[in-house]
């Protein structure tokens, strides 16, 4: 499971019957120094610059809101949740609201 | 499986069921010297291990499902073990 945060939503005109009753979330995954972030509800802005890198969209049925921080998964198991198979490679499975991260400092 | 120290750990109210009191914690992946070897990645911990220790993390997820018991769980990574001596990894020459 990854940290990423939601940057923006895709909505689809015709869709696999599969994703009824979820989102799609466009979803920008957190570098290592972005783990440092103040504990936050959902605001229309990444509370600190996104990482460079490509984004990706995840399935959701949580709810998580624009600049909300999620844990998503990626791979088989992201298909788990729905019944029969899903074309669903990235699930997001919690809607984060603390991280306490603590690296050891560099020597 | 991954060599990582813990770093840290999340907090979700909102979440899959299948995480429900369950505790994630931060992982980041190691290399033989124990120097840090990309991005953390998140997993569940059921042995209770403590910030900065050194870990194998598993990333098979069929047993994951089966350690929150419930096959429909989009969980991915779990703590597999606590290593007893950080530091004592020998690549062999």
């Amino acid at each position: 499971m990854r940290l990423g945060t939601v940057i923006g939503r895709v909505t689809l005109h015709r869709q696999e019957p599969v994703y009824t009753g979820g989102r799609l979330l466009i979803v920008q995954p957190l570098s290592r120094e972005q783990f440092h972030q103040p504990d936050h509800q959902a605001r229309t802005a990444p509370a600190v610059p996104l990482a460079k890198g490509p984004s990706l969209v995840v399935y959701d049925q949580l709810g998580a809101g624009l600049g909300s921080v999620i844990g998503f998964t990626e791979g088989a198991e992201a298909a788990m949740p729905f019944e029969g198979d899903a074309p669903v490679d990235a699930y997001a499975a919690c809607i984060v609201q603390h991280i306490d991260y603590r690296p050891l400092p560099k020597p | 499986m991954i060599p990582a120290r813990i770093d840290g750990n999340i907090v979700a109210a909102t979440c899959h069921p299948s995480m429900a009191g369950t505790r994630t914690v931060i992982c980041q992946p190691i290399d033989a010297q124990g120097r840090d070897e990309g991005t953390p990645i998140l997993a569940t911990d059921t042995l209770g291990a403590g910030l900065h220790e050194h870990v194998m993390v598993s990333t098979d997820g069929s047993f994951t499902r089966e350690l929150v018991h419930d096959p429909k769980s989009p969980l991915r990574n779990f703590v597999l073990g606590i290593v007893d001596t950080p530091g004592s990894a020998r690549v062999v020459e």
